[in-house]
């Protein structure tokens, strides 16, 4: 068992102070950081919640509830920063990233801590895919809804749409993941093709842009 | 050949057709009207995509496990207002009077609703899924109607069809073994003498040279009859639904095809 709110402070304290100095994106980015270990510790608790009122084994829950609500909580911050503050792409780009990888970051420092794990090609592979699979899962959240709002789409159903993308890659990781051998193979190198994938998407989203300009 | 195998040939031409439509409506997005309907249905497409692909994965791994409510329902949820979205967006008269076709199939959703979860028991999946599925089902009805795709006979013919599908499906629960045996195989020869009926009507229109938006609206008519008769068919007739569903499917892709050409 760990605390995981202590984790959580133990990181974020130092990153606070840190923003005091810091101006700019860079500063931007860090509090999208800050908000993505947030909001891994909030889904934390949510999954952990449903877990308990669904009856449902840890597994289970990875596999079927954790990427919806997961990938939900990322959402969030996100239609806030869009509908509220409008930020151009590349802002809004910058701050699904830095939510992604504060959250794949605070979830591996938790899962590690709480395994105990102490082989290095392990801990590479968790990296490497975990830490992945959240960015790609939030970028392409992120770049759905720019491509949404760019193409006039950002309607509830566009909105869905985007969101039904992240979980379900999301879900389908996990769920490829939690079987040994081949699928779990297969699984982890989801996150980096997808990786390619969006950014193909990216730079062609980047060159209709500038057309438009 | 067992249902399995045949699931899962099923299961990959879905994946195969859906490969195909991803490919041809991608190259087509664009801010104009007629392509932004393109992109709803690019974006439906890959949401089936990777619903399917959550699904085989999950029934590879976990045969024989009922699968409890999980991401590829809101996905096909996503599917299904996106569907919705873009047959909505190709309408050239978006205002008419649809309101007596729009009544019998907001209750043919909602009878298909209820008669879900009388079968399955799971409130939340059938509700949630449900209420895209009326969604689309409504914007299908309403489109048909406007765009003047069927005649009044045919409207007759298809309200006929359904209320004695609900009929049918609601009385098999009620009447005695032998009874409601007969009756679920006289449901499953209307389920698909409405799917060819809907193949026929795309046929002949096409033949006719008929406007896309016509040919969009019969399609989604018919995919939403096509759906709905495949949650409601047990193997081996849910693989000619799923087969209706998927031809559907292929010809709104030309249709959208053909509206942007337009």
């Amino acid at each position: 068992m760990i605390y995981a709110e202590n984790i959580l402070l133990c990181i974020a304290i130092p990153m606070l102070l840190s923003m005091l100095f810091l101006r700019g994106k860079v500063r931007r980015f860090l509090l999208a950081f800050l908000v993505g270990m947030g909001i891994s510790l909030l889904s934390a608790y949510i999954s952990g919640y449903l877990t308990l009122i669904a009856d449902l084994e840890a597994e289970a829950t990875a596999i079927f509830l954790s990427p919806i609500v997961e990938e939900g909580m990322k959402f969030l911050p996100l239609m806030f920063l869009l509908f509220l503050l409008q930020p151009e792409d590349e802002v809004f780009t910058m701050a699904a990233v830095g939510i992604g990888a504060g959250f794949a970051t605070f979830e591996n420092c938790c899962y590690i801590l709480s395994s105990g794990i102490e082989r290095l090609s392990y801990v590479l592979i968790r990296g490497m895919a975990v830490g992945v699979m959240h960015i790609v899962s939030v970028l392409a959240l992120a770049l759905g809804l720019e491509a949404a709002r760019r193409f006039r789409l950002l309607t509830f159903p566009g909105m869905v749409g985007a969101f039904s993308l992240a979980a379900t890659f999301h879900g389908l990781y996990n769920l490829l993941v939690s079987s040994p051998g081949i699928s779990a193979v297969i699984g982890y190198c989801i996150p980096i093709a997808g990786a390619l994938a969006l950014y193909c998407f990216y730079r062609r989203l980047l060159r209709s842009g500038e057309k438009e300009n | 050949m067992t249902m399995e195998t045949m699931d899962i040939i099923m299961d990959l031409m879905h994946i195969a057709a859906l490969i195909y439509l991803i490919v041809r409506s991608g190259r087509r997005i664009g801010p104009e009207r007629q392509a932004l309907a393109s992109a709803f249905f690019f974006f439906a497409v890959v949401s089936l995509l990777l619903s399917d692909l959550y699904w085989i994965t999950f029934d590879l791994l976990y045969p024989n496990t009922r699968l409890p409510l999980a991401v590829n329902e809101i996905s096909e949820l996503a599917a299904f207002l996106l569907l919705s979205s873009a047959l909505n967006k190709t309408l050239r008269e978006p205002f008419g009077d649809a309101r007596r076709e729009l009544i019998c199939a907001g209750f043919f959703a909602l009878a298909g609703i209820a008669l879900w979860i009388a079968w399955t028991g799971e409130w939340l999946q059938d509700i949630v899924g449900g209420i895209a599925y009326a969604w689309f089902v409504l914007c299908s009805v309403r489109a048909a109607k406007l765009t003047g795709a069927m005649s009044r006979k045919e409207w007759c013919v298809l309200g006929i069809s359904s209320l004695l599908l609900v009929l049918g499906e609601t009385a098999v629960f009620f009447v005695p073994e032998p009874w409601a045996k007969a009756l679920d195989d006289a449901c499953y020869a209307l389920m698909t003498l409405g799917t060819l009926f809907f193949l026929v009507l795309l046929v002949r229109e096409r033949k006719r040279g008929a406007r896309p938006d016509v040919l969009l609206s019969l399609s989604c008519t018919g995919m939403a009859w096509s759906v709905s008769s495949m949650y409601m068919s047990d193997e081996p007739y849910y693989f000619i639904f799923y087969l209706g569903s998927m031809v559907m499917l292929l010809f709104m892709g030309f249709s959208y095809r053909r509206e942007v050409a337009a």
